[in-house]
């Protein structure tokens, strides 16, 4: 388990254990923390578990690919480097401590 | 918002004759004729002068003269004739548009002349190979944007609920789907082992019992899709590479779509298949089933396209979206990219 904050857009701090291999989405739906809607269930279609990383852990992420990269065009004010879909993050240990923020809204 | 460097179908081939005829692609306005030699010829439909329709006029040889004061325009789009005066104001030469008979149909470019390749029209594979036959019927219209029709074609879930008594049965309801972005388009497909043959397939599988179904649901730019059905004995499917002529059924759906304008799309079709190439019987038979399934879809696209444009709740998008989705957003940057070349171009000119 690794620890995750997940931070809602008006500021309100979610501390939650994610089970290793589950996604930064699934760890939001599964403690039920609003903000993260994940309309297609994790396969990339639908960009609404959009969240802006911490700048701290920008570089420790996994690269994103491509298709990630084309969602992201069309999720709601992302941002070049810190906008990232939570469905395309697998949980692991170097993740502990993660913490993400949502923004105003999905869509 | 489509895009223009590419090849579109204007109309199958016995729908462009000696009679001029204006058909309308991309919202622009454009008359279709042929010559006397038969090549298609394709010019704005609009006299220089006043604007009449030149499809409102006659052919003379192989121009074109304005039906309201004989302005003459030849292939090309020159106009080579003003009756009163000797001078023709160079303003008068209207744009023609490259044209170019293929597969029964006749292809046109819409963007900037000096890059229409007839070598980029859309490939066809088997169109006259003699060992597969052919079945083909008249254009459909729809009343909705192109890009409901391609949403449709890249997925082949809906055809659990769409088409119940043709191409789909429940088989088809939650086998999960491969996505793939080419150089071309997207390619959505799945294989679905030891399933029952749905019901219009029945007629032409060459074999009995239980099937493998690949289904391969493809589209590429600008808006035109492959669409793939392979029904292999159950068992022997999964790989293609390994069917054996003679003990597969395969369809290539070809359902190429070209803009009428924003909220209607013309929509081409034909089907090749590697059984009973010389059966008219069963080219009657598939012409007519298909042609049935396609109205089914386009009574569902027609009121999509009503109730998206009057929508009172927010859309979301789901699992099954990911092939359309992504198509969607990759013709949207190659249009993007082609108005932001446009754009430079015009401004270093």
């Amino acid at each position: 388990m690794v620890k995750i904050t997940y931070v809602e857009h008006r500021g309100r701090e979610h501390v939650v254990e994610v089970a290793n291999g589950l996604t930064v989405m699934e760890g939001a739906r599964d403690n039920g923390i609003p903000g993260i809607e994940a309309d297609c269930g994790g396969a990339c279609a639908c960009s609404t578990c959009h969240v802006y990383v911490d700048p701290a852990w920008v570089q420790k992420l996994p690269k994103k690919d491509a298709m990630e990269e084309d969602m992201l065009d069309f999720a709601w004010n992302s941002d070049p480097v810190r906008s990232r879909l939570t469905c395309q993050i697998k949980v692991s240990p170097e993740l502990d401590g993660l913490r993400v923020q949502m923004p105003e809204k999905q869509i | 918002m489509y895009l223009r460097n590419a090849w579109y179908v204007a109309a199958v081939d016995a729908d462009v004759t000696r009679e001029p005829k204006q058909i309308m692609i991309l919202g622009e306005k454009i008359v279709f004729y042929r010559t006397e030699a038969g090549k298609p010829v394709a010019l704005i439909d609009a006299c220089p002068h006043r604007k009449l329709p030149l499809s409102k006029g006659r052919i003379k040889g192989d121009t074109l003269e304005c039906g309201y004061h004989g302005l003459t325009f030849d292939c090309s789009g020159n106009c080579v004739r003003v009756p009163g005066q000797d001078r023709i104001p160079p303003a008068a030469n209207i744009q023609s548009y490259p044209v170019e008979p293929r597969y029964g149909l006749v292809w046109i470019w819409m963007g900037d002349p000096t890059l229409a390749d007839t070598d980029k029209i859309f490939k066809v594979e088997h169109y006259d190979d003699p060992a597969w036959g052919i079945n083909r019927g008249d254009a459909l219209p729809f009343a909705c944007n192109y890009l409901y029709i391609t949403d449709n074609l890249l997925d082949p879930s809906h055809v659990a609920w769409v088409h119940q008594s043709s191409f789909g049965n429940s088989a088809c309801e939650d086998e999960p789907l491969t996505v793939e972005g080419t150089q071309e388009g997207v390619i959505v497909s799945r294989w679905m082992y030891n399933v029952e043959v749905a019901p219009f397939y029945k007629k032409l599988v060459p074999f009995a019992g239980n099937c493998d179904r690949k289904q391969h649901y493809e589209v590429r730019y600008p808006s035109l899709a492959y669409i793939k059905a392979v029904f292999t004995p159950a068992g022997t499917g999964g790989d293609e590479s390994k069917l054996q002529p003679g003990q597969y059924f395969q369809m290539d759906s070809y359902n190429l779509m070209t803009p009428v304008n924003e909220t209607t799309t013309r929509y081409f079709w034909f089907q090749i298949r590697n059984v009973l190439p010389g059966d008219a019987e069963i080219s009657k038979y598939m012409s007519e089933s298909v042609t049935f399934a396609f109205n089914e879809d386009r009574e569902i696209l027609i009121e999509v396209q009503k109730g998206l444009a009057e929508k009172r709740t927010r859309n979301i998008d789901l699992a099954i979206d990911a092939g359309p989705l992504l198509f969607r957003r990759r013709l949207q940057k190659k249009i993007e990219a082609e108005k932001a070349a446009a754009q430079s171009q015009s401004v270093s000119a």
